[in-house]
């Protein structure tokens, strides 16, 4: 893909991820290229969120899981002896699924990232976290009670805290594995204004089911179907004039 | 921090994290080890002349031409040392009273010793006790009697700023110049032919009575009460802890009351053996007059409360991982609830209840504190079936603290002790390892 | 014919699903007494513990209405079979404290690590060998550790108790030692510029290790030189019992720190958390309330065992000096009751018998209360879902 002025950050080329014997990735090339915003859609089980986690290496937790073919983040292989799986994790942020503060206060939530990675002076704490609140739209409700615990919060509340956790510790692009599928539509589109906000500051790559959701806040999408990557492209061109079959009967709804 | 130093401190953690681990894994070891190794020594053993004697004697076993040749080997390999003696003693009566003052006492040690070592001598008065009428009837004792008798073992105080050490003279130096001098190297080299050893497995050790205070036999009455007990508290806590355990996960809701017996049971659980111990006394036996003193009945009723909240809570868990579609399936059919539960969710809960059942059956097997003021004696005979409801009975673990503690010649049966540890942890861990079992064939059988 | 049969039928379950009065009522009364029956057995746990209670209350009153608190709880001579009888049960009292203190200091740390290992760490299959270690731990009966702490660990104690000690003091604080070195050279070299921090970072860990190594030196000679006077003393009593509560605490924590979920973890290895750090600072935070019931649980079964104190800890009813030395012989609460109830038996209604049952009332008072509390624990930490 070409887009003038933008380089690709995020290059797999011939990339699997295995589950035992089981490939839930096959084979996939891609380029994403910075400072965009990309969806992945496809139907539950075809791989689109194992290839979001293959990118920070969250498959690692898992036992049987392995990978192969090549994954490059800016340049650097991530699937490699020797690879720093903290550093590499420092500079991709990940939002999930379901929200996940941890049972601390508000202000610890967000200072975690930054203190484990050395940040210890309060005051520059404090200014992290409120720089982070307020990208995150959070900083108005929550800035009396910054003390208070971070599982009193609504769940929207929560899943944009958790965002704004991800963001303190300054990432080079961001993950978010279906981050509004366990929210009401009013949290929801708080947080596709906030992604659409974010645009441009980072590269955001969003795991979604819900195919509106993937037309409003991406500027490009790609399809997975069954661990193949069918198609990647425009949103806009996806959505409207998919090169496909496939991709033309999940968005129509003909399957999934 | 830098990077380093936390991936360093992350597997320093790692590694204190192993390390507990193997430090659990070593304390079972260390524990085991020793239990296994000397308490199979109970059962295989080399035994001596003197043990085969006994054996004959006492219990009727053994080959009694066998043993009269291996006798007669054996005393004719200890002429020599009575003839020293012998000899020794003409040469005391010979000579002046100086000399006679100067080794008599030494001397009636030295014989004595020699008693104890090898069995009185033939034509010797009968004694009353059965552990006088032999010598050593194990020859890893017999070892420790010879070194006895060739040490002397005394406290060397010179060092004052600590404890005395403890020293070894060979006892020869007390007797320099005599003609008994001797004796000490004929009995170093000849003890293999004085006392005859030779393998032997004694695994009546569990079925035999024993003989003298445990000096001989085995360890049957204690055996026998361990069972009754645990048996016994069974058959109160079964019955209890299965129907309180269905109405817990059948019929209870989540009100005051059922969070008040949920409290209780977990209370229960926590009430420390003693207590439960000094209750029974108090209650079953002072109260509510089971029996007239210490009984099998009493104990094994206080072993019931003990082990009650645990069958309790294994069943109510194993009833609950009844499907609910069986449940279902068996009310759409017509069938009333208490045929349900009675017909349905109870067989199928069974091997959940069973494997409670039986870690239950262990822990009772092995709890002393609640036995020591309601069921146990030290010394007792195997009690008939009926007599349990009245007297009390010797128990394994109970046995254990007495014969470790209280018992006249604590050094002398360890092999005892030993064997009834072992045997006790061989029971519960059996029985430990039946439930694994049998718990690993239930998730494969509800993984299908 | 079918059509009429059906219709016959119809009938028939129609006048079936009415129950005659009489027999609504039989079933009724049927299943209330069946229903109540149930419920007087299912209590038996609940008269249980009244009755317990009762009892234990009904005979350590007596004593205090004989010789009062005061002396009970103040004083630390325990004379009972003396003609002018002292029972004085303030030593005791401090026995079975510092029994339990000492196994607790041994079982907390190394528990919860291990169950950290268990939940987190170990691969699953290793797992599957571990579990039954524990488990067979917990089952080997108590008197069965005692019986290893009298023959086997006391005299090993008395032998060589000083190298004992050492080593494993070399085998606990070396590591230590190391570790917090290495944080505080990383920390203090963290204040310098950037250009003088190596060097300032290796200075600074070279100063560490220089005053750890004379610190660990002087306590390495302090504990080789020590001379145990007797094997069965609290330390003793302590370890075997830490090792008891081990299993316990292993798994109680580890289920609490189950409970905590991949989500949390997750979130916290997303942000770049060593697992050190993920453990540390998100896990075990999150489950403070289960592991704190775990060693509530561990305290619980630490003071309320008989055999090994009975028969470990030296039974001396003194306070040591200073009041921490586990080095000195002890005597506890369940032992005084199991080695006191046999010769107090034969005078039950004397002061002797019954102080018995007012030591085993504290006891029981402190598991009642701690069981309360550790369920109040997990309760309300449920309730917030954290």
């Amino acid at each position: 893909m070409d887009f003038p002025g933008k380089k690709d950050l995020l290059k797999a080329e011939s990339f699997s991820v295995f589950y035992g014997d089981n490939e839930a990735v096959r084979k996939v090339d891609i380029e994403i290229p910075e400072g965009l915003v990309t969806a992945i859609i496809g139907p539950s089980g075809c791989g689109k969120s194992t290839f979001l986690r293959a990118v920070n290496r969250m498959n690692d937790l898992i036992p049987s899981c392995r990978a192969g073919g090549s994954l490059r983040l800016d340049g650097q292989e991530l699937y490699t002896q020797g690879l720093d799986v903290v550093m590499l994790r420092k500079q991709v942020g990940m939002v999930f699924q379901k929200p996940n503060p941890f049972p601390k206060s508000i202000f610890d939530n967000i200072a975690f990232g930054p203190r484990i990675h050395g940040v210890r002076d309060r005051s520059k704490l404090a200014g992290l976290v409120e720089k982070s609140l307020q990208q995150a739209a959070l900083w108005d409700e929550v800035k009396d009670r910054l003390g208070d615990n971070a599982m009193g919060l609504s769940g929207g509340q929560q899943q944009r805290l958790c965002l704004a956790r991800a963001i303190a510790v300054n990432p080079k692009i961001l993950l978010m594995d279906e981050p509004a599928s366990a929210l009401d539509p009013r949290s929801t589109s708080k947080i596709e204004d906030l992604i659409e906000e974010l645009k441009g500051k980072y590269t955001i790559l969003i795991v979604t089911h819900n195919m509106q959701q993937a037309a409003r806040v991406s500027d490009l999408t790609a399809f997975f179907y069954e661990g193949d990557l069918i198609e990647f492209g425009e949103t806009s061109q996806i959505f409207t004039k998919p090169g496909e079959k496939q991709t033309e009967d999940y968005i129509t709804g003909r399957f999934g | 921090m830098e990077v380093g130093t936390r991936k360093l401190l992350d597997r320093s953690f790692t590694s204190v994290g192993f390390f507990a681990i193997i430090l659990m894994g070593m304390a079972l070891l260390i524990l085991l080890q020793p239990i296994i190794v000397r308490g199979l020594k109970a059962f295989i053993f080399r035994g001596t002349v003197e043990y085969r004697e006994m054996s004959l004697e006492q219990f009727g076993r053994g080959n009694a031409e066998a043993l009269a040749r291996d006798l007669d080997e054996a005393l004719e390999a200890r002429k020599p040392v009575y003839d020293i003696l012998d000899s020794f003693e003409e040469e005391m009566k010979e000579s002046g009273p100086e000399f006679r003052r100067q080794y008599r006492s030494d001397f009636s040690e030295l014989k004595g010793l020699i008693t104890e070592l090898l069995g009185p001598r033939e034509g010797a008065k009968e004694k009353a006790l059965i552990r006088k009428k032999y010598g050593q009837t194990r020859y890893d004792r017999a070892l420790i009697k010879l070194h006895q008798v060739l040490f002397v073992e005394g406290y060397d105080y010179s060092d004052t700023s600590g404890m005395g050490k403890s020293i070894e003279t060979p006892r020869a130096e007390l007797f320099a110049g005599t003609t008994i001098e001797r004796l000490f190297g004929v009995l170093e080299s000849d003890i293999e032919k004085m006392l005859k050893p030779k393998m032997t497995l004694y695994w009546r050790f569990l079925f035999d009575e024993s003989k003298d205070a445990h000096f001989f036999g085995g360890i049957w009455p204690e055996m026998l009460g361990t069972l009754y007990l645990s048996i016994g508290s069974m058959i109160f806590a079964i019955p209890l802890g299965i129907i309180t355990a269905i109405y817990l996960a059948e019929y209870a809701g989540h009100g005051k009351f059922v969070s008040l017996l949920r409290t209780c049971i977990s209370s229960l659980a926590g009430v420390p053996s003693i207590v439960f111990g000094l209750f029974g006394l108090a209650f079953f036996i002072n109260t509510m007059h089971v029996s007239s003193s210490k009984s099998v009945l009493a104990g094994s009723m206080t072993l019931a409360l003990l082990v009650l909240p645990t069958i309790i809570r294994a069943s109510e868990e194993a009833i609950l991982a009844v499907p609910r579609g069986y449940r279902e399936a068996s009310m759409s059919l017509g069938a009333g609830k208490w045929f349900t539960i009675a017909r349905v969710i109870l067989p199928a809960a069974l091997p959940g209840i069973l494997t409670s059942t039986i870690i239950s059956l262990g822990r009772a097997a092995g709890e002393t504190a609640p036995i020591i003021f309601t069921a146990a004696v030290s010394v007792g005979k195997p009690l008939g079936l009926f007599e349990t409801l009245s007297q009390p009975t010797p128990a394994l673990p109970w046995n254990i603290y007495n014969l470790a503690t209280e018992h006249e010649a604590v050094d002398e049966i360890r092999h005892v002790q030993y064997g009834m540890v072992f045997t006790l942890v061989a029971m519960v861990l059996l029985l430990n390892l039946t439930a694994i079992l049998l718990r690993a064939r239930i998730t494969k059988k509800l993984r299908g | 014919m079918a059509e009429a049969k059906t219709d016959k039928d119809d009938k028939v379950i129609g006048s079936r699903l009415m129950m005659g009065a009489r027999e609504r009522r039989f079933r009724s009364i049927g299943s209330r007494i069946g229903h109540s029956t149930l419920i007087l057995i299912a209590s038996s746990s609940l008269i249980a513990l009244l009755f317990i209670f009762y009892f234990i209350i009904k005979d350590a009153f007596p004593f205090f209405r004989l010789e009062g608190f005061r002396e009970f709880l103040g004083s630390s001579r325990w004379y009972p079979s003396r003609e002018e009888a002292e029972f004085g049960a303030l030593a005791i009292f401090i026995g079975s404290g510092l029994v339990t203190l000492g196994a607790i200091l041994f079982s907390v740390p190394v528990g919860v690590l291990a169950s950290l290992c268990l939940s987190d760490i170990l691969p699953f299959s290793l797992r599957q060998v571990v579990k039954p270690v524990i488990e067979m731990l917990a089952a080997i009966p108590s008197v069965v550790y005692g019986f290893f702490a009298l023959v086997v660990f006391a005299p090993m104690l008395q032998e060589k108790g000083g190298s004992l000690l050492s080593a494993a003091a070399l085998v606990v604080l070396i590591p230590l030692a190391a570790i917090l070195v290495i944080v505080t050279s990383d920390l203090l070299s963290g204040m310098f510029t950037r250009n003088v921090r190596k060097i300032s970072r290796v200075a600074a860990g070279l100063a560490g290790s220089a005053v750890s190594f004379y610190f660990i030196s002087r306590i390495y000679v302090f504990l080789n030189g020590l001379e145990i006077a007797s094997g069965t003393n609290a330390l003793n009593a302590s370890v075997i019992l830490g090792i008891m509560a081990l299993p316990t605490i292993v798994s109680v924590s580890e289920d609490a720190l189950n409970a905590v979920g991949r989500d949390l973890r997750e979130g916290s290895y997303a942000l770049g958390a060593t697992r050190a750090e993920t453990l540390v600072k998100v896990v075990v935070p999150a489950a403070k309330s289960g592991i704190t019931a775990a060693v509530i649980l561990g305290v619980m079964r630490a003071i309320g065992e008989t055999m090994v104190v009975w028969m470990a800890s030296g039974n001396a009813a003194r306070i040591p000096k200073p009041w921490f030395n586990l080095l000195e012989p002890v005597r506890t609460l369940t032992a005084t009751i199991a080695g006191d109830m046999g010769e107090a038996d034969h005078v039950t209604g004397s002061a002797r018998y019954h102080v018995l049952f007012a030591m085993a009332l504290g006891l029981l008072l402190f598991a009642f209360i701690s069981n309360f509390v550790s369920e109040m624990i997990v309760r309300k930490s449920r309730r917030s879902g954290s």
